[in-house]
């Protein structure tokens, strides 16, 4: 293309390459806390277990209902707040400004990526055939045995093509950080083009980036969703 | 409250080691079963046939507890547990009854994330607590003996339905428990594949195995059963040896259903 600046492009690939840290914490820390959400609300509503499974529902219709970037920005300006009233109530010492912004977008993602795992989570222990937990109790096995042992295991292999599209979404999501000042990929991109004004090589950069990692991780969990899948031949 | 084991030896030898009485359920206004009650003596093979939708598999299925009566008692060995219907009060009850029985399933229900060595070995392993390299000893010896010897390391979904199902009885073999409860064993099964699962449960059965069986398969209960139980619409309706129910029927719902069977054995056999 014309006018495009090539080198300048070339150079500065490692400086927005600094953020992938950022992106791929955000990305991995909220697929294995909003992972363990997702499943103990799923069960929790399989279940029907008095006020979890209320709580559940709630939260979750809650999460869907409202724009990614609403929660961030609720979250990131809403805690601080809330501790805040914690210390005043309960005269404990709670140094707020010194938590890192970082800790707000595992909390927010966490809680993000968790309520589309669990639905995610319960159609899948819900497609295990209901033969599979008969025979786990006609050898005398417990509920949670066979849920652990047997049904589980089964409900996540056919649910790790999804949980990978979920966490390919996470990489990109996570760019939506940047908002409140996380150095993460396209906030490096930005602070470039900021402090450049070119900005179209700064932006083009920071998809090169992106597009690169997900395809990594997208060969990654084709290979784990290969190996899970070694007893259906 | 039944939990001590009668000694050795001072139990009578007619003393039945499964007691059902009283059954009742019903499925909406459906009742499914009548109030049943049966004894069956250790060793003993019992049959039991009926139309479709005369209760057998849900009779089957109370008695260990995978359907929930309104009403009745089972009694193994000794431990009596009482249906509640929909309430699972004595939820640790009903599991250390369960532990007295295996089944084998209709759809044979091995566990498709498992070898069929992990398959055979996780009752021994997770309810009986047997440790590992026992339970794996004794589980390739079950396996070898339904003629699976090949397949540990095979998962279910690689192998037949016919050998998926020997792998089953295996599974249930192996926790040597009090009675074997078969549903419907072969129905799922190719015809050509029914013959060595019958070969499987007749040498099971020969060897003092207490068995329960629903089945279709009017030779094997001719050949193998010592007792033949005809259900129909939730109660029992004819009950006695294979050739006292099959040949020589007295209830006339009983003539019907095998008048039907028969020929089509006939059928299948030409």
């Amino acid at each position: 293309m014309r006018g495009l600046d090539w080198d300048f492009m070339l150079e500065n690939l490692l400086t927005i390459a600094k953020g992938i840290s950022y992106t791929m914490e955000i990305a991995v820390v909220s697929i294995i806390f909003g992972g363990v959400l997702g499943l103990v609300t799923a069960l929790a509503r399989m279940y029907r277990t008095p006020v979890l499974s209320q709580i559940s529902s709630v939260y979750i219709a809650i999460i869907r209902g409202t724009p990614l970037m609403v929660q961030i920005l609720v979250v990131y300006y809403g805690i601080p707040r809330f501790l805040q009233w914690v210390n005043a109530e309960y005269g404990t010492n709670m140094d707020i400004n010194s938590i890192p912004a970082i800790y707000f977008m595992y909390f927010c993602f966490s809680l993000y990526i968790g309520s589309y795992l669990s639905e995610l989570l319960r159609g899948c222990i819900a497609s295990v055939d209901s033969g599979q937990l008969e025979a786990c109790y006609s050898i005398g096995m417990t509920t949670a045995q066979g849920m652990t042992r047997v049904v589980l295991p089964q409900a996540l292999v056919s649910a790790l093509p999804n949980f990978g599209n979920n966490f390919i979404g996470l990489i990109k999501d996570a760019s939506l950080a940047f908002t409140v000042s996380i150095p993460e990929i396209l906030g490096q991109a930005k602070i470039l083009a900021g402090r450049t004004s070119k900005f179209l090589e700064a932006y083009l950069d920071a998809a090169i980036i992106y597009f690169i990692i997900c395809f990594i991780s997208q060969q990654i969990l084709r290979i784990l969703e290969k190996k899970s899948r070694r007893h259906e031949r | 409250m039944g939990n001590e084991k009668p000694v050795q030896g001072t139990k009578e030898r007619n003393t039945p080691i499964l007691s059902v009485k009283n059954l009742f359920i019903s499925f909406g206004d459906l009742a499914v079963l009548n109030g049943i009650s049966m004894d069956v003596k250790k060793g003993e093979v019992v049959v039991i046939l009926g139309p479709s939708g005369s209760g057998k598999t849900t009779f089957l299925r109370c008695i260990n507890f995978l359907e929930n009566a309104s009403e009745g008692t089972i009694e193994i060995d000794g431990y009596p547990v009482e249906h509640q219907g929909k309430k699972k009060a004595n939820k640790k009850r009903i599991l250390a009854l369960r532990k007295k029985t295996a089944m084998v399933f209709q759809n044979y229900n091995l566990f498709r994330n498992k070898t069929l060595l992990a398959n055979v070995m996780e009752g021994l392993t997770v309810v009986q607590k047997v440790s590992k390299a026992e339970a794996e000893k004794r589980s390739t010896e079950m396996l070898e003996r339904v003629g699976l010897g090949e397949k540990l390391h095979n998962y279910p979904s690689t192998i037949s339905g016919g050998q998926q199902q020997r792998a089953s009885i295996a599974r249930a073999l192996v926790l040597n428990p009090n009675v074997i409860l078969f549903d419907e064993p072969t129905s799922a099964l190719d015809p050509e594949l029914v013959g060595e699962v019958l070969e499987t449960m007749k040498k099971i059965a020969v060897e003092g195995i207490t068995m329960i069986v629903v089945t279709h398969e009017i030779n094997f209960a001719r050949s193998v059963a010592t007792r033949v139980i005809f259900m129909d619409s939730g109660n029992i309706v004819e009950e006695g040896t294979p050739q006292e129910v099959i040949d020589n029927p007295k209830n006339e719902r009983t003539k019907q259903f095998l008048n039907i069977i028969k020929e089509k054995a006939v059928l299948a056999e030409k």
